[in-house]
């Protein structure tokens, strides 16, 4: 090679390494800075008692007031609180700016490795096109099942063509219950993916309203086809919290509930039906142990009011209103609080029918969920009507029991009325075992609560239950007209989730019904175990590496080993320098490139070795030796770069990672063997005129 | 200078039909287990599921928890016992019934309020819908046949067509290697584990090439010998560099294999046993099936 082309080598390399480190740099430096910012705070928590996690999570989250509650900290001394203020101050001020600037270049962690959710939605077009319906009859119910079913068994069958199919093997045009009548199949099928996509980015925006109140850092919020939304949450501590945030609908509905001589007549009716049904299975049973079984499952509800639904205690402004709208008089269970089982009312015998509201014992919640949910028992129930439980158990005296209510099917008012939705303290005056729990104070837009105005003005002494998605939160008594559109929810039973279902409130419904399809979430206990584990191996991987190539080629095995070092250097400042995320599989790819890059220097020696053998001059041999491994490196990693690159391809998530490391470490391998071995060999036989070569 | 072996000349194309008789007994052993076993053991990653691992302040035994759930209304539920971070954690595995109930939630509910004086954390959440599973099933099968594609490809273009085939029964041959290991030990085969069976496609077919690139050279040098002699000092020609990067791979794998953590561990030992056979393929697979290649069908070209 020319002189020159030489320089302009050895220039293009030293430029190369200057790079890598200059993109290595925020990487290390973060580090560093991280570990400052642990001990300063591990300091503060010394000082203030503020737990570590808290005081990790919130110190750069503005929301969170931290100095004052540095300031109300009692027994602490003037200067250590000054001391402290000021330290704080400056995390947040200098040190927080200093930190993100590095942290922009540095190289990103996976949610595998700095813990965090990872969760894909999708929008489920069966519900959808349910919604969608006008009209709907028994047909259509037993064609959307069958459609739901279809789909359930075979997961990777299209939508469109099981809807299609469905409506003609039930010789019915989809025209009759979508769009207007002339419309055809095809075009109807359209409308509903059209409505899903639509359905999608209303439910992107709500989702992003939602995860932006609920503070995580840099979450990510992205729709991946025309039916999913993938979200990533870095570094959340309560996946369960996230996860209600997240999957659930939210969909507020104000529904009256139905008077209590219709309740009555609906359980009777269903209880005949119930008695045929299991007299005529009889024979085949064994009536008297199954009496036995269920007379155990029986037991004495306690005589006291079971339950006792507060209004307003929270605000002032609500609790006025409130207080004087419904009173907290709940519908006691009816006289006969024993059950007992008994043939002739095998439904009626399970309940215990109150003024509006049916007590279950937690023991027959199955079983009256299974007796209503029968066809027979469906279609007795008429359309205007169905049955709610309330959203949570609850216990008295030793015993656990589940609310039932029929209320009207008909929403008289939805979420899409409130303008906001607020948490207060309730100071349990009404209801002492409140105290101190997160209500929800509802206010509503002008034209909601004129509404809602209306409905109470004109169902005075009725309840109006309060649903959110299908689930009864309350149901009060209506004592007057409320013309200010405010209300309130309560239940909440921590601070928590009472902010999450005011968040979730706020945000709005979502448009369509999305489900959790995948999640992956990892805790971040387990990310740091894992970053620890992973450079623990990959550390050790270098250093034996290392002595191995030493050890067998001696002077050249430095060179070798100088190539590895730089190759590993390179290869964390791609990842640095492009933006790429570092995840768990990724550091397997480093530790797995490592094995493997000292590869093309092996060939390259094992060559050079031969050429000596044979009796050739050291510079000549090097040449040679180059020479002839060089087309020898490109098959053999184009080939693995090949798989990579179709692991890439259809690789998920992290794998993607592991694909990227593997990738760039080929490369990487491949220019530090050619390029930087040969730079170095060539100095060295130029400097000196060796006779032999330690290899 | 050092070296393992000094001017190696074994004649391993003499043992070629042992070689290959080995091969098959090896593949078929895994392949009937894989069918006593009633099929590979998808991860949740391609059957849909929970799998959650857990980290309780005082250990509870594989046994307990298993009784716990079975109690609590999941009799189905595998649990296994995996060492992380010195601790010894629980992984609780669940084939999901039904798709869009909250199972994980549920679960965790009930445990909490089951292990109430011994609180644990969650290390980590997987849920996958049966939908997405197949899907994944779908995209890994694909993944492989189509890297296998583009590598037949580039071997044809670069060697010959049947150095590709040569190459892609020898890649085959490892995967199936692996794969009946896995079924044997009854290890779950997730979305790690086809991404370490493509990394081990990626390095068996180095190793190969690296020989093949040596037959491709000797064939003219030594055109007055035989196909099998030729072969058989290419072989003994890159004997050293494939015993010396095979062991440098193998330690790293090793190291990653020991100390990488649970979530790694079974991927490493794929990738062990990966490095293993495609070492062992390169020389004792692809090599010997030009021979027979062309003892059925000579080449013009290779004797010119």
């Amino acid at each position: 090679m020319q002189r020159k082309n030489k320089l302009i080598r050895n220039l293009f390399i030293a430029a190369l390494i200057l790079l890598a480190l200059f993109y290595l740099y925020p990487t290390v430096k973060a580090g560093i800075m991280k570990k400052q910012m642990n001990d300063r705070l591990a300091y503060i928590h010394e000082k203030t008692d503020i737990p570590l996690d808290i005081l990790k999570e919130k110190i750069f989250r503005f929301d969170f007031d931290l100095l004052q509650q540095v300031r109300e900290i009692e027994g602490l001394d003037e200067t250590t609180r000054d001391e402290l203020l000021t330290e704080i101050t400056e995390l947040r001020g200098d040190f927080y700016d200093a930190l993100s600037e590095v942290q922009d270049g540095s190289i990103k962690l996976g949610l595998d490795l700095q813990g965090g959710m990872h969760i894909v939605l999708e929008v489920n077009l069966v519900e959808l096109m349910d919604r969608l319906a006008k009209n709907r009859d028994a047909i259509f119910d037993e064609i959307s099942k069958s459609v739901h079913d279809k789909l359930f068994a075979d997961p990777t069958a299209n939508f469109e063509d099981v809807v299609r199919e469905e409506f003609k093997d039930h010789d019915i045009p989809m025209a009759r219950y979508f769009g207007d009548p002339r419309q055809s199949d095809a075009e109807i099928i359209r409308y509903i993916r059209k409505q899903a996509e639509e359905a999608i980015d209303l439910t992107l925006t709500k989702l992003r309203n939602r995860v932006d109140e609920f503070g995580v850092s840099e979450p990510s919020i992205t729709k991946q086809g025309s039916r999913r939304i993938v979200v990533e949450l870095p570094g959340v501590q309560d996946p369960t919290r996230a996860r209600n945030l997240i999957g659930r609908t939210a969909l507020l509905e104000f529904k009256l509930v139905a008077k209590p001589e219709i309740t009555a007549k609906i359980v009777r009716d269903i209880d005949e039906i119930v008695k045929k049904s299991l007299d005529e299975s009889s024979e085949t049973l064994d009536a008297e142990t199954a009496e036995e079984k269920l007379e155990t499952d029986l037991a004495v509800v306690p005589e006291t009011d079971v339950k006792e639904e507060t209004v307003g205690e929270e605000s002032d402004s609500a609790k006025s209103k409130f207080e004087e709208t419904f009173i907290d008089e709940q519908a006691p269970v009816g006289e006969d609080t024993t059950f007992a089982f008994d043939k002739d009312q095998p439904f009626v015998s399970l309940l215990n029918v109150g003024d509006r509201q049916i007590v279950v014992l937690d023991k027959n919640k199955d079983a009256v969920e299974r007796y209503i949910g029968w066809t027979e028992v469906q279609d007795q129930i008429p359309p205007e009507y169905e049955f709610l439980w309330h959203y949570k158990m609850d216990e008295r005296g030793g015993d656990k029991f589940w609310y039932l209510y029929l209320v009207h099917s008909r929403a008289e008012l939805t979420g899409a009325a409130l303008s906001d939705a607020q948490v207060n303290l309730s100071s349990g005056a009404s209801n002492p075992g409140q105290a101190g729990q997160g209500i929800v104070t509802l206010t509503m837009k002008r034209e909601g609560a004129r509404k809602f105005a209306r409905i109470t003005g004109s169902n005075i002494g009725e309840h109006l239950a309060i649903v959110l998605d299908d689930k009864i939160h309350m149901a009060p008594r209506i004592k007057v007209r409320i013309p200010n559109g405010s209300a309130i929810i309560e239940g909440a039973e921590t601070i928590e989730e009472a902010d999450d279902l005011a968040i979730v409130l706020r945000a709005g419904s979502l448009p369509a019904p999305v489900r959790i399809i995948e999640e992956r979430t990892v805790g971040p206990s387990l990310g740091a175990d894992s970053i620890k584990a992973g450079a623990f191996s990959a550390i050790v991987g270098i250093i034996l590496v290392m002595i191995f190539m030493a050890f067998y080629y001696r002077g050249s095995g430095l060179i070798a080993d100088f190539a590895l070092l730089l190759n590993v250097i390179f290869l964390m400042a791609v990842l640095g320098g492009f933006g790429f995320t570092l995840t768990l599989p990724g550091i397997a790819g480093i530790i797995l490139t490592i094995g493997m890059a000292v590869d093309a220097n092996v060939l390259i020696f094992e060559r050079i070795r031969e050429e000596l053998a044979s009796g050739k001059t050291v510079w000549n041999s090097i040449q040679a030796g180059f020479g002839r491994a060089f087309v020898t490196i490109m098959d053999a990693n184009i080939t693995t770069l090949i798989a990579g690159i179709v692991l890439y391809q259809f690789g998920t998530g992290p794998l993607k990672g592991f694909a990227l490391t593997l990738m760039i470490g080929i490369v990487a391998s491949m220019f530090t063997a050619l390029v930087v071995s040969k730079a170095i060999f060539d100095y060295i036989t130029t400097t000196k005129s060796l006779k032999t070569l330690s290899i | 200078m050092f070296q393992i072996i000094k001017n190696p000349n074994f004649d391993f194309q003499s043992k070629r039909r042992i070689a290959f008789m080995i091969s098959a007994a090896i593949i078929l052993i895994g392949l009937i287990a894989t069918v006593i076993r009633g099929g590979p053991n998808y991860s949740i990653d391609f059957v849909g599921g929970i799998q959650v691992i857990l980290r309780f302040e005082n250990s509870v035994d594989e046994a307990t928890m298993r009784s716990t759930l079975s109690e609590l209304g999941y009799p189905d539920a595998e649990v296994k016992m995996v060492v992380g971070g010195g601790r010894r954690d629980l992984m609780i595995r669940l084939i999901q019934s039904s798709e869009g109930t909250d199972q994980v939630a549920e679960v965790e509910n009930q445990l909490t309020e089951h292990f109430k004086d011994n609180p644990y954390e969650v290390l980590s959440v997987d849920q996958v819908g049966p939908k997405i599973g197949r899907e994944l099933r779908k995209a890994a099968l694909m993944a492989i046949v189509a890297s296998l594609f583009f590598i037949v490809i580039y071997i044809s273009w670069r060697f010959q067509y049947r150095f590709a085939i040569a190459a892609i029964i020898a890649l085959i041959h490892d995967v199936l290697i692996v794969f009946g290991l896995f079924s044997i030990l009854n290890l779950q085969m997730s979305l790690a584990i086809i991404a370490a069976f493509l990394t081990i496609v990626g390095y068996s077919l180095n190793d190969t090439i690296v020989v093949f690139d040596r037959i491709r050279e000797n064939v003219k040098r030594m055109r007055f010998k035989s196909l099998v002699e030729q072969i058989n000092t290419s072989i003994n020609d890159t004997l050293s560099r494939t015993i010396l990067t095979s062991s440098t791979t193998l330690i790293v794998v090793i190291i990653l294999f020991i100390f990488g953590g649970s979530v790694i561990h079974d991927f490493a030992l794929a990738l062990l046993a990966g490095v293993l056979v495609g070492t062992y393929s390169s020389i004792f697979v692809a090599s010997p099936i030009l021979v027979e290649w062309n003892l059925w069908h000579p080449d013009k070209r290779s004797k010119k």
